[in-house]
């Protein structure tokens, strides 16, 4: 019964929940009970809340029975990555300089979750200050991959990652600044969104990068990021970076198809510049014959370089991560693990000059993404190869290799990863779905349509060798 | 001591006498294996700044523009020192 409810999509729970066919605390018991069996293969929780989630689950269940679910994230079990500061429980960063952080108020994003109704299941692991790679020299060891225990779940926000795709919560909230939700979704098979800039507030979460810096969710499904952004959604003017603009319904976008919409796709990117796999782009191609067939319209978009996205956001982000480490960088280098550190000491050494070029040219790099989506609705391309073993990131792919999510938060758009398949050896494709600026809802619409057309939200991670790894982790 | 083990773009690599001269610079002192660590990364660092776009008009700006009117709560957070 357990595993039947917590893998439940949050629109069911939700649903459920509101038809008083599903207790809160029963669903939170059956997460907590599914924690317990598996999470020792997985360590997608670096510090999990399993007292107050029950005193929350509780809570909930009186209050919906007295008057009705507040809104639809209304009992339903989250995590937050383990950079979202949360009053009385420890907030570390996976560093070792913040081991025993305990902040004294919750985050935005917390507060707006807690007034929703949601239950905290506990802080995610992530990889450290949300920048660092998989790390053993840290506060706990990295997330592993649900599909594949010995795979990646990919970062920053990998605990999150891993935690959704094994039932552990419906939704997690994580971070991205230079594709850390949607590299976790497109590795662990789930969905996650990285919204526009400036329209989730950052206040209260421990920066990465500032100005590419965003806040979003990671679940199931389109629809239940769609659930999650009505949650979090909106202006924040103790946020410098929160944009004061409507916030729509993201759920009343998803009508099920793709009618009308003209989608752009980078093939230089895919082909020549950056070229994915043939696996990858086999299952691409096959996604994009499902939206074509849903209604949309497909054609090639040229783009800047991929790389000149990925130069511009590192020299900002290695400049902006030396400047807020610099004190502790200076006196304690050892409290850092070596893969942070090996990332941003050199942040010393950049010029003032090579920032202000380097953000001179994101300006250009922005422009003509929204040049292009001026012509078209959304643009689609890979979101990452399928996951790799879990190791060290090897020192060039730091600084040298392009990925697909840097541009998003080099232009700011908003951009969402789904699952598009599986590999013969089961692990997930992945899809990026990016739209206009502030238009989450366009881009919600046309994953929760692909979604909906196709049969891999069906899928799950095999949780009875989950458990067995589990044990076997605990035993030894 | 290690190499550093990236050249930048037309250019050659710094040395490590030359990176121990930035860091002077800098004030950064560090002490081994961190030092080691920096010399190495920086080859790589090098060779990314050197890839970063100039030769901009003069009235192309950054990416990121002041705007004093979101600065309104900062007093709260911190203080400017005296």
């Amino acid at each position: 019964m357990s595993d039947d409810l917590s893998f439940l999509t949050l629109a069911e729970a939700s649903q459920l929940i509101a038809a008083r066919k599903l207790s809160p605390v029963e669903l939170a018991e059956a997460c907590l009970a599914r924690t317990e069996a598996v999470d020792g293969a997985l360590c997608s929780f670096i510090t999990p809340t399993p007292d107050l989630a029950r005193q929350q689950a509780r809570q909930a269940e009186a209050d919906i029975m007295r008057s009705g679910p507040r809104s639809a994230m209304h009992g339903i079990p989250y995590s937050l990555k383990d950079i979202y500061e949360t009053a009385g429980i420890r907030t570390t960063g996976q560093s070792r300089t913040l081991a025993d952080n305990v902040p004294s108020a919750d985050c935005h994003m917390q507060s707006m979750l807690a007034k929703a109704g949601g239950v905290l299941m506990g802080k995610a692991t992530t990889w450290e200050f949300a920048h660092g790679g998989p790390a053993w020299d840290v506060v706990a060891p990295p997330a592993r991959n649900p599909w594949d225990t010995s795979r990646t779940p990919a970062g920053s926000s990998s605990g999150s990652g891993a935690g959704v795709a094994a039932g552990l919560v419906l939704g997690s909230m994580g971070s991205d600044t230079g594709g850390s939700i949607r590299q976790p979704a497109a590795a662990c098979g789930i969905a996650g969104i990285k919204p526009t800039y400036g329209r989730l507030s950052r206040r209260g979460i421990l920066p990465n990068c500032f100005t590419h810096d965003h806040a979003g969710p990671l679940a199931w499904t389109s629809e239940d990021l769609a659930i999650l952004m009505n949650a979090t959604a909106g202006y924040d003017p103790l946020d410098p970076g929160s944009v004061d603009v409507p916030v729509p319904d993201f759920r009343a976008s998803l009508n099920g198809d793709a009618k009308g919409l003209v989608i752009g796709v980078p093939w230089k990117w895919i082909d020549e510049q950056y070229p994915v796999s043939p696996a990858s782009r086999k299952a691409l191609a096959e996604a994009l014959e499902v939206l074509a067939g849903l209604g949309a319209t497909v054609r090639p978009i040229d783009l800047p370089p991929i790389l000149a996205f990925n130069d511009s956001k590192r020299v900002i982000a290695m400049s902006e991560l030396f400047s807020i480490h610099e004190p502790m960088l200076r006196t304690r280098p050892d409290l850092f693990g070596r893969s942070l550190r090996y990332r941003i000491m050199c942040g010393a050494l950049l010029r003032a000059e090579d920032y202000v070029q380097a953000t001179r040219m994101r300006a250009r790099l922005a422009g003509a993404v929204q040049a292009v989506l001026r012509e078209v609705d959304v643009i689609v391309l890979p979101c990452a190869e399928p996951a790799g073993k879990l190791e060290a990131t090897k020192p060039e792919s730091m600084f040298d290799d392009p990925s697909y999510t840097v541009p998003f938060n080099v232009s700011g758009n908003p951009a969402l990863s789904v699952c598009n398949g599986f590999t013969e050896s089961g692990m997930p494709f992945s899809m990026q779905i990016a739209g206009r600026l502030f238009d989450e809802a366009t881009v919600l619409r046309v994953g929760d349509a692909y979604e909906k057309a196709t049969a891999w939200r069906k899928r799950r991670p095999d949780l009875a060798d989950l458990a067995r790894q589990s044990a076997q982790a605990r035993a030894a | 001591m290690s190499e550093s083990t990236a050249a930048s773009a037309g250019k050659p690599p710094a040395t490590p006498d030359q990176i121990l001269v930035m860091l002077q610079q800098a004030d950064f002192a560090l002490p081994e294996p961190y030092l080691s660590e920096i010399i190495n990364a920086y080859g790589y660092v090098q060779r990314l700044a050197a890839r970063v776009q100039r030769g901009y008009r003069f009235d192309e700006e950054p990416a990121h523009v002041f705007n004093p009117l979101v600065f309104g709560h900062a007093g709260a957070a911190g203080e400017v020192a005296k």
